[in-house]
């Protein structure tokens, strides 16, 4: 079934343990990746709980791969293949133990392609869950994924902990999975250098609530980081200042593209990276960003 | 497969890798009917030991985080519930096989007499204790998890004892429960049913439980 949009949630709200969702709206279509980022505690799991059914939502819609999500009800287990900083299967299990526990949920489970996938990823089947690095955990995850043709791939902080040789190999393996264009990615990290590669989309949560959610360039395009002297920084509340960091020799901002064009000599305004903005975003404070969807 | 075979096949691969232990545990029952001379107490301890070890699926879940695998395989809440009641009844039926065949077993090479009636007494009563003890636990564990709800849990068997214990002092020329049923057929089958009947209820409570709450 080919649907318009991988992912559509709409006015999620959701109060959960202390913590709120407050709006959540994102839509992420059918072909693409979307980073989900945001710093520690912003509402990117409890988001991803909501999309895979395990919270009941207080109110708005989430449809996954044009499926209303209902929280505990059957759905297709087939259609997504989720990715956690760490396995969520039996620590005792040997890895075949892992396919016999899996095949009956999907229709179609392919036991060949789940076993090429652990002879690449390089996955010895006697081995147990525990005994498994962060870096071989994740690649299970990655092959149970794909070992029943999931086209939705969610990802919660998958890179966390990993070295730069296994992220880099999760890259490959995600770009190998979208050369269907049926395939999506929600791709939640902290780690902005990997969507920098391969995100399409980025959407930002911040305290429970979406701060921008639109491409990645029409992202990278409405920002610049601006470099310069002390007697060059800018007053606070500056409009198109998003947050300014004053040190011992000038400041560094970031600020929105229409807000750099006249400033003084000497300055320096430079591209920003995803980095650069989330960590100006995680500083900023409320009010700085727009609370809208395609605010960019 | 259906769902809820599936996950009982599921609860019975995440419960294996302790299979050993079980082992163990039917091994000490063999020991204690050695001991007391009396092969049918081989099974009430076996039925106690699978009690104990029935929760073991919900401490494995707690500790692996196995609620983030039941959203991904999209299980239904309904079907994790009943799956659960499901299981710890069909190891009910492979413990009391098992544990009465090492009886019957037990009772050959000690020379002393096991009737048929006396096994069915002893299983009836064992199953009204497993059906009490499992109706208690396992809402609990479904509303606050193993960790959160172990301590809770142990409260069905205290209540148990306690119940034997008072029996015993208000009654102590009184006959034990097994041999009091084991020759009526009709009381033997009123404490199945009402046994059943616990269960049932507390698979309702737990669905009405677990179908609520956050993971």
């Amino acid at each position: 079934m080919t649907t318009e949009n991988a992912l559509a949630v709409q006015g999620l709200t959701k109060s959960f343990g202390g913590f709120a969702l407050r709006d959540v709206t994102l839509t992420l279509p059918t072909g693409y990746v979307m980073g989900f980022v945001g710093p520690n505690g912003a509402g990117k799991t409890t988001t991803i709980k909501c999309l895979l059914g395990m919270l009941r939502i207080d109110g708005g819609t989430v449809e996954v791969l044009g499926r209303r999500v209902d929280a505990g009800a059957p759905g297709p287990a087939d259609d997504v293949g989720v990715v956690l900083d760490r396995p969520y299967y039996v620590s005792d299990w040997r890895l075949d133990d892992v396919e016999s526990a899996l095949r009956p949920f999907y229709s179609r489970w392919d036991g060949d392609r789940w076993s090429s996938l652990l002879d690449r990823f390089e996955l010895d089947r006697r081995r147990k869950v525990k005994d498994l690095s962060r870096g071989m955990g994740m690649k299970l995850m990655v092959a149970a994924a794909l070992s029943h043709d999931a086209r939705l791939l969610v990802l919660d902080e998958p890179t966390s902990g990993l070295d730069p040789a296994a992220r880099d190999e999760l890259l490959t393996i995600l770009s190998e999975f979208l050369e269907d264009e049926q395939h999506s990615v929600l791709f939640s990290t902290h780690i902005t250098t990997d969507l920098e590669r391969i995100a399409d989309y980025v959407t930002f949560i911040r305290d429970g609530a979406i701060v921008s959610t639109g491409t990645k360039d029409d992202l990278l395009d409405a920002y610049r980081v601006v470099r310069g002297g002390p007697q060059d920084a800018p007053p606070p509340g500056t409009p198109g200042f998003v947050s300014t960091r004053r040190h011992g020799s000038g400041f560094e901002a970031l600020a929105r593209a229409e807000a750099v064009r006249d400033l003084p000599d000497g300055v320096v305004v430079e591209p920003a990276s995803l980095d650069d903005i989330v960590i100006h975003v995680g500083r900023a404070s409320d009010g700085a960003f727009d609370h809208a969807e395609g605010s960019l | 497969m259906s769902t809820v075979a599936a996950f009982v096949r599921l609860d019975a691969l995440t419960v294996r890798p302790q299979l050993r232990s079980y082992l163990f545990l039917l091994g000490m029952g063999v020991l204690f009917g050695l001991m007391l001379e009396d092969s049918s107490s081989v099974i009430a301890i076996s039925v106690v030991y699978g009690i104990l070890t029935s929760s073991y699926a919900f401490a494995i879940e707690d500790k692996d985080g196995l609620s983030v695998l039941y959203g991904t395989l999209r299980v239904p809440r309904d079907v994790v519930v009943v799956g659960r009641y499901v299981g710890a009844l069909l190891m009910f039926v492979v413990i009391g096989a098992v544990s009465t065949a090492l009886a019957a077993l037990l009772s050959a090479f000690q020379g002393e007499t096991l009737t048929a009636t006396e096994v069915l007494a002893v299983l009836a009563v064992s199953f009204a204790i497993f059906a009490f003890t499992i109706g208690v636990q396992f809402p609990l564990f479904f509303a606050l998890g193993y960790t959160r709800a172990k301590l809770l849990a142990y409260l069905p068997f205290l209540l148990v004892f306690a119940a034997v214990v008072a029996f015993t002092q208000a009654a102590p020329d009184a006959q034990s429960l097994p041999a009091w049923l084991e020759p009526s057929a009709g009381a033997g089958a009123v404490v199945v049913v009402t046994s059943l009947a616990v269960l049932v209820a507390s698979c309702l409570v737990s669905r009405r439980i677990y179908g609520r709450k956050d993971l």
